[in-house]
């Protein structure tokens, strides 16, 4: 056996001791193919069986469907060379561009969701523990320089971890330590064959840029830097277990009830500052269900608190959350839900304008040949029985053509602040949700798939939303 | 602190329109400075600051709620740049005082300030032609070259106000300067 190999089984037999995985367990390699993923195939069926292993393929429709084919042909001949089962998830067309206009975080971020979120699910559905990706000492270097770039925290410096935990499976990083070229030095030692992307040499991605620009320079003047990068992300995740564990210790004496967070002011200002930075941004997520809090949140926050103790207490304002100070107590709470109705939609197929309380309204048009409003809903207004308009609560649901998805995730996905989610108006009639009407939040109307009508329907309605206009321009 | 507001209307939409000379004239002046107006999260405004001397603002408002912004700044004296629709193009007028004569943005800070005894620039768009309507007029795209002189010949007199020069001796230089000539 040649050395690279024997380096890199090693490197991956030495992984699964320390992380204590059981190798008679069912193995997931996410496969794309390139010499990465084949490499790391190669190796986990050479060291745990070719039986227990199954290659997942992920098509995002990004490409050609000619290069995809291709692409998609030669990885399935590589599994069937190296006895491994192989199974292509395909996500859908449109799927990813859809994603990147809910959630608007690039394509790359989009992506890379959608991808994790189907791996996961097959992974669940075949009861399969692991699931094994090829992220390289590449991949952490070019992380960890991004990262640093965008000032993150001590958490996101970790970059790429070894393990971690997705719904119940657990991912698994085992050649984070070797570096891209090996791997191709492996698979290639090896005869495979394998596919390359034409979006890796496209600058519009950033990583793509980043990697011809920041770390081919680098990496001349530091040969080592790759290595350095794996070291570094390992002490921040050490470190950042480290304040994970300060943090949950200082939250026992935290008073948190159902999604309110108390706290004194004496036990606030004995914490030093560093940490009570980091528990301001965990009790900020515990009140407001969001997983990423902006700094300026906090910074405000700080202010907020301070003012209020010189004071003496009282009460602030910052976006959806409110700061409550009484008698040495510090209260964090939500912004309640300011309106909750329902009203019935007696005439849904006459043209009316419905006011709502909080400054919203749904108009209801009758639809005419060249509408200009491409975001309104064409709803077929006659099939709706007993509708009614109303805010939306928590146990809603929509089917929307990609799957039935809660309102609540739906306006989360769409950014609506969280104390306005209640107010939503949503159109419900006995068959359940027929539509979500956002845009006055800062969303988009979303319609359910079973009420989208045919565009040459007679009776079809447009249905939107406006925030009702104080604003004049002169 | 002199605070300086250019009037005008958010977004990209009304950028280069008639209604925004205002804000138009205010950014000139700022890159004379070599500033930028910057915009910090959650603010209804932009602004640049020159040297401690003047805090220039472009209200994030729609026109009619621009004095809204003022209870965000402490100020010794208030400058306003804003259109006028009686003046013909080219030309501008520095008044102190004086009523809003229709104008929605002053209409708003004289509200918002208590009083109308502020500096006002007023920046020439003229009226429409041919019977069209205001609103339209207001809110199209400067196509006449004589409302850019105006707005540089407002951000001129912006300029020797922030440079410490008085009102009366600006006043006595633009107002005559920029006169419409005498038939």
């Amino acid at each position: 056996m040649s050395t690279i190999v024997e380096q890199v089984l090693r490197i991956l037999e030495r992984f699964f001791d320390e992380e204590g995985i059981d190798r008679n367990q069912e193995m997931a390699v996410a496969f794309s193919g390139g010499s990465d993923s084949l490499a790391l195939l190669h190796a986990v069926s050479t060291l745990v069986g070719a039986e227990r292993v199954h290659a997942l393929y992920v098509n995002h429709h990004l490409r050609s469907s000619e290069e995809l084919s291709g692409e998609i042909e030669l990885n399935e001949h590589n599994c069937r060379l190296l006895g491994v089962s192989f199974t292509l998830l395909d996500l859908g067309h449109g799927s990813v561009e859809r994603a990147l206009k809910e959630r608007g975080r690039g394509v790359e971020e989009a992506a890379r969701q959608l991808r994790y979120d189907i791996l996961g699910r097959t992974c669940r559905e075949r009861s399969i523990p692991y699931l094994l990706t090829a992220h390289n000492s590449d991949d952490q270097l070019e992380t960890l320089l991004m990262r640093v770039a965008q000032a993150s925290s001590i958490a996101s410096l970790a970059s790429i971890r070894r393990r971690r935990d997705l719904e119940g499976v657990t991912v698994l990083r085992p050649v984070l330590e070797v570096s891209h070229s090996d791997l191709a030095l492996y698979a290639r030692t090896q005869g495979l064959t394998w596919s390359l992307d034409s979006t890796n040499d496209e600058d519009t991605y950033l990583r793509n840029a980043l990697r011809r620009e920041v770390k081919k320079p680098l990496l001349a003047l530091f040969p080592n830097a790759r290595s350095a990068a794996v070291v570094l992300g390992r002490r921040f995740e050490e470190t950042s277990r480290l304040l994970d564990l300060m943090v949950e210790e200082a939250l026992g004496s935290v008073i948190c009830d159902d999604g309110v967070v108390s706290f004194t002011l004496v036990w606030y200002r004995s914490l030093v500052d560093e940490l009570r930075e980091l528990l301001l941004y965990r009790m900020v997520a515990l009140v407001s269900g969001e997983e990423r809090i902006a700094r300026t949140i906090i910074a405000e926050l700080v202010k907020g608190i301070d003012e209020l103790e010189r004071a003496g207490g009282g009460v602030r304002e910052i976006g959806s959350l409110r700061i409550e100070s009484r008698e040495g107590m510090i209260t964090l709470s939500p912004i309640a839900v300011l309106w909750s109705y329902c009203l019935p939609l007696d005439e849904p197929m006459k043209a009316q304008r419905i006011a709502l309380p909080g400054d919203a309204e749904v108009v209801i048009r009758e639809f005419v040949e060249g509408y200009w409003d491409t975001d309104a809903l064409r709803i077929d207004a006659s099939s709706l029985k007993d509708p009614v308009i109303r805010s939306a609560q928590g146990g809603d649901e929509i089917a929307l053509s990609g799957g039935t998805m809660r309102v609540a995730k739906l306006l989360s996905s769409m950014k609506v602040a969280l104390h306005q989610r209640g107010s939503v108006p949503i159109l419900v009639d006995r068959s359940g949700v027929v539509a979500v009407f956002a845009r006055a939040f800062g969303g988009r109307d979303r319609i359910a798939e079973r009420f989208k009508a045919p565009l040459a329907h007679p009776f079809t309605n447009i249905y939107s939303s406006n925030r009702r206009n104080r604003n004049s321009e002169i | 602190m002199m605070l300086v507001l250019g009037l005008g209307n958010p977004g990209t939409k009304y950028e280069r329109t008639r209604h925004n000379v205002g804000t138009l004239a205010l950014e000139s002046c700022a890159a004379f400075f070599q500033l930028r107006l910057k915009k910090r999260c959650f603010r209804l405004y932009r602004q640049a600051v020159v040297d401690g001397r003047a805090r220039l603002v472009h209200p994030l408002t729609y026109m009619n709620r621009s004095g809204e912004v003022l209870k965000y700044f402490e100020y010794s004296s208030l400058v306003v740049l804003c259109d006028q629709m009686d003046l013909p193009a080219g030309t501008i007028r520095l008044r102190r005082g004086g009523s809003s004569a229709g104008h929605r943005g002053l209409m708003s800070l004289i509200e918002a300030h208590g009083d109308g005894q502020f500096i006002r620039i007023y920046i020439g768009i003229g009226r429409p032609s041919d019977g069209g309507r205001v609103i339209d007029h207001v809110l199209g795209p400067i196509d006449d070259e004589a409302i850019w002189d105006g707005i540089a010949l407002a951000s001129k007199a912006l300029v020797s106000l922030v440079e410490g020069a008085s009102f009366e001796e600006v006043a006595s230089v633009y107002n005559r300067r920029t006169s419409p000539p005498y038939p």
